[in-house]
C-alpha cells in the first residue's frame, strides 16, 4: 500500500506540470497584466515606466523561458511576491488554504451528519409517503442554484436572527481568531454547501442501501438467522456504503481546493476568494500558486478516495494478489 | 406418504402458495405444494427453470423477496408452523434448525468478509460460541467440507477462491449448526463431475451421521438418482408427481416426468441412443398468471396426450400406488 501511495504521488507530478502550463498560457493569452491592473494609465511617461519594469521583471523574455524560471523558483519554495498586496505569495495562500480546509471539513462533516441518516431512513422506509416527500425535497434542493440556497440562509441565519456572522473568517473583539470563532464563521457557508451536498448523499445512500439489501449474500445472512441489526450493519451497510467513501474523498479534495462561488457569496477568505481577487488584479504569482494548491488538493482527494476504497473493499485491496491462495478446483 | 407410524415427519408443507403480486399482474410461482421430508430422507425436487423450486425453498424460510408473498399454506417443522411464527422466533430457527445452501456461491457470499468469518458468524449466533471458539470450529467445518488447507483459505475473501471452493464454504456454513433440515438449492450445479461426486458423497456421509432430512433442489436427474430417496417433480408451481426414486426411475407416470426422463436418458444414454431424436417438452414453461388457463392442467398446452377434460378442470392429486402420487387425469 505504501508503495502504491508513493507511486501515485509521483504520478501527480506530470499532471501538476500540465496544469501549471495551461494556467500560465491562459494567463498570458488574457489581455492585460499586473502592471495594467496596478498603474494609473494617465500618469506621465507610463509607457517608459512600463518598459523599465518589464525589462527588470523579465517580461520580454520568451514565454517558455519565463515559465521555466517561475517553475525553478517555485519548486525551491520561492513563490514570489504578490503584485497587488506586496507580500510574499505564501503569506496569502497559507491562511487562505487553512480557511478553505476548515470550511471543507465542516461542510463534509455536516453533509455526512445530514445526508447519511436521511438516506438510511429513506431506505428503511422505502416507497413510503415520507420517502417520496424527502426524495422530492432533495431533488428540489439539488436543482436550486446554489446562490439561492445561500442567500436564503444568509438572510435567515445572519441578517434576521444574527445567530451567525454573515461574512469573513474571523471576528473582532475578544476571542477573535480562536478555533471556536473560526468555526462560527465557517458555519454559514458550510451549512449552505452541506444542504446541497446532502441532497446528493441521501439519495445515494438510499439507493445504495436498497441495492445492497437485495443482494444474495444478504439473503444468506438472513438464512443464517442473524438479527436484523447484524444483517444491516455487517452485510448491507458494509458493502452498500463503501462507494460513498469514494465520493467523500473526491468531495473533500474539491472543497479543500477552495470554492469560488461559495466563498465569494459569503466573503469567506479562502482560496476561492483569493483566486477571484488575484484574477481581478492579474496577480500572476498568486494565480499560479493557488492553481497548484487547488489542483494538488483535488489530486490528493482522489488518491484518498482510492486508498479508502481499497481499505473498505478487499476485492480492490487484494487485486493482483490472488496467486497468494492456492487456486485449486477441489 | 411413506408409512412410518412411529415417527413424526421432519418437515410437512401443506398447500403452500407464493404469489408475486405486482400492479396489474399476479404470478403464482408456487401454487398449492404439499410435501413431506422424513428424518434421514433426501427428497429431490426437480423441474425446469421457473417451475417454482427455489421459491418453494425460500417460502419455507420465509425469505421470498418482495413483491413475492406467501399467501397460503402451512410449513410444519418440529411442531411449529413456520409461516405463523413471529419473526424473532423464526430467526432462531433459521441457520440452527434449517441450513440453506443458496444457488450462486459467488453472489451468496459477502464479498467484504473473509469466508472463515462468514462461517464463524452463524456459530456465534446460534451456539453462543466465543470469537475464538467459533473461528476454530469454522476451520474444522471448512476442513470437513473439503476446503484445504482450511487455516489459510479461511482468511481468503470469496473472490479469491475458485467456484468449487466457494461452494464448499456455502456447505460449511449451512451445516455449521448441524441442522436437522437442509434446503439445498442446486448445490452442485456448475461444478465439474468429480467435484460434484465428492460433494454428494460428503452430503451422504453427513446425512448418515446426523440423520438429517434434505430437500435437494436440482434439475439434474443424475444427481437425484445418486442421492435422493424420493423424487418430487414440479411443474408451473405445482407438484405433478411424487414417488420413491426407484419407482419413478422405472415408470414415471406423469407425461411431463416421462419427457424429463426420456430427455435425460437421451443425454446420458451415449452414442447408441444418439440417433433417436430426443423427446422434449415443446414450448416453454407457462408462468401461471391466472385467467382462464388456470382452471385446467398446467401442462395441457405441452402435453402430447391432452384431452378436452384436461383443459376444463384441474387434474386430481391422487395416490396411484402406495407412496406414488400423480397429478394427471389420465393416470
Amino acid at each position: 500500500m505504501v508503495v502504491y501511495i508513493v507511486k501515485r504521488l509521483f504520478g501527480m507530478i506530470p499532471m501538476l506540470l500540465a496544469v501549471t502550463v495551461v494556467a500560465f498560457l491562459l494567463m498570458h493569452a488574457a489581455p492585460g497584466d499586473a502592471w495594467d491592473a496596478l498603474i494609473n494609465p494617465s500618469i506621465k511617461d507610463v509607457d517608459q515606466l512600463r518598459q523599465v519594469q518589464a525589462a527588470a521583471a523579465g517580461w520580454n523574455d520568451p514565454l517558455w523561458h519565463q515559465y521555466v524560471r517561475w517553475l525553478g523558483l517555485f519548486v525551491q519554495g520561492q513563490w514570489g511576491y504578490s503584485f497587488a498586496h506586496h507580500v510574499p505569495v505564501w503569506q496569502l495562500v497559507g491562511p487562505a488554504w487553512l480557511n478553505s480546509a476548515l470550511l471543507a471539513c465542516c461542510t463534509e462533516a455536516l453533509t455526512l451528519v445530514i445526508g447519511v441518516p436521511l438516506g438510511l431512513w429513506q431506505a428503511y422506509r422505502a416507497h413510503s409517503w415520507w420517502d417520496h416527500v424527502w426524495g422530492g425535497v432533495s431533488v428540489v434542493v439539488y436543482a436550486l442554484p446554489f446562490y439561492v440556497v445561500a442567500l436564503v440562509l444568509l438572510d435567515a441565519l445572519a441578517f434576521h436572527s444574527h445567530w451567525l456572522p454573515a461574512q469573513g473568517a474571523v471576528g473582532t473583539g475578544p476571542g477573535a481568531g480562536s478555533l471556536g470563532d473560526r468555526l462560527r464563521h465557517a458555519l454559514l457557508p458550510a451549512i449552505s454547501l452541506a444542504l446541497v451536498n446532502s441532497a446528493v448523499y441521501s439519495r445515494y445512500v438510499r439507493d445504495a442501501v436498497l441495492a445492497a439489501s437485495a443482494r444474495d449474500y444478504v439473503r444468506t445472512a438472513r438464512a443464517k438467522g442473524l438479527r436484523e441489526r447484524t444483517v444491516y450493519v455487517r452485510h448491507v451497510l458494509r458493502t452498500g456504503l463503501s462507494p460513498l467513501i469514494t465520493q467523500l474523498g473526491l468531495d473533500l479534495g474539491a472543497l479543500a481546493g477552495g470554492l469560488v462561488v461559495a466563498e465569494g457569496l459569503f466573503s469567506y477568505p479562502g482560496l476561492g476568494l483569493l483566486l477571484l481577487d488575484a484574477v481581478h488584479s492579474r496577480d500572476s504569482n498568486v494565480i499560479l500558486a493557488v492553481t497548484v494548491v487547488t489542483s494538488s488538493a483535488v489530486l490528493i482527494g482522489n488518491l484518498l478516495a482510492d486508498v479508502l476504497y481499497a481499505w473498505a473493499d478487499p476485492r480492490v485491496r487484494t487485486a493482483g494478489r490472488e496467486s497468494q491462495w492456492p487456486v485449486n478446483a477441489r | 406418504m411413506t408409512a412410518r407410524a412411529e415417527e413424526v415427519p421432519l418437515l410437512r408443507v401443506r398447500g403452500l402458495a407464493t404469489w408475486f403480486v405486482e400492479v396489474g399482474r399476479v404470478t403464482r410461482a408456487v401454487n398449492g405444494v404439499d410435501l413431506t421430508v422424513w428424518p434421514g430422507q433426501v427428497v429431490g425436487l426437480v423441474g425446469e427453470s421457473g417451475s417454482g423450486k427455489s421459491v418453494t425453498a425460500l417460502s419455507i424460510l420465509r425469505l421470498v423477496p418482495p413483491p413475492g408473498r406467501v399467501v397460503a399454506g402451512e410449513v410444519w417443522l418440529q411442531g411449529c408452523d413456520l409461516l405463523r411464527l413471529p419473526e424473532r422466533a423464526l430467526r432462531a430457527i433459521r441457520g440452527r434448525d434449517i441450513g440453506y445452501i443458496a444457488q450462486d456461491p459467488l453472489a451468496a457470499l459477502n464479498p467484504v468478509l473473509t469466508v472463515g468469518a462468514q462461517v464463524a458468524e452463524v456459530l456465534r449466533r446460534h451456539l453462543r460460541a466465543t470469537r475464538r471458539q467459533a473461528w476454530l470450529r469454522a476451520l474444522e467445518l471448512l476442513e470437513q467440507a473439503g476446503l484445504a488447507p482450511a487455516s489459510a483459505l479461511a482468511r481468503a475473501y470469496p473472490h479469491q477462491l475458485s467456484g468449487g471452493q466457494r461452494q464448499r464454504v456455502l456447505w460449511a456454513l449451512a451445516l455449521a449448526c448441524r441442522p436437522p433440515l437442509l434446503l439445498a438449492d442446486e448445490p452442485t450445479t456448475a461444478l465439474d463431475a468429480t467435484l460434484q461426486a465428492d460433494l454428494l458423497a460428503r452430503l451422504q456421509d453427513w446425512q448418515r451421521q446426523t440423520g438429517s432430512g434434505v430437500l435437494l433442489i436440482t434439475h439434474d436427474l443424475a444427481v437425484v438418482a445418486a442421492v435422493a430417496d424420493v423424487v418430487a417433480v414440479m411443474y408451473a408451481g405445482q407438484l405433478v408427481e411424487w414417488a420413491a426414486v426407484e419407482q419413478l426411475g422405472l415408470a414415471p407416470l406423469h407425461p411431463y416426468s416421462q419427457q424429463l426422463w426420456q430427455a435425460a436418458a437421451h443425454l446420458y444414454g451415449g452414442v447408441a441412443q444418439a440417433a433417436k431424436p430426443a423427446v422434449t417438452a415443446a414450448g416453454a414453461v407457462a408462468a401461471d398468471e391466472g385467467g382462464a388457463a388456470a382452471d385446467g392442467c398446467r401442462f395441457a398446452p405441452r402435453c402430447p396426450y391432452v384431452l378436452p377434460r384436461c383443459v376444463e378442470q384441474p387434474p386430481p392429486w391422487r395416490e396411484v400406488q402406495r407412496g406414488h402420487w400423480v397429478r394427471c387425469a389420465l393416470v
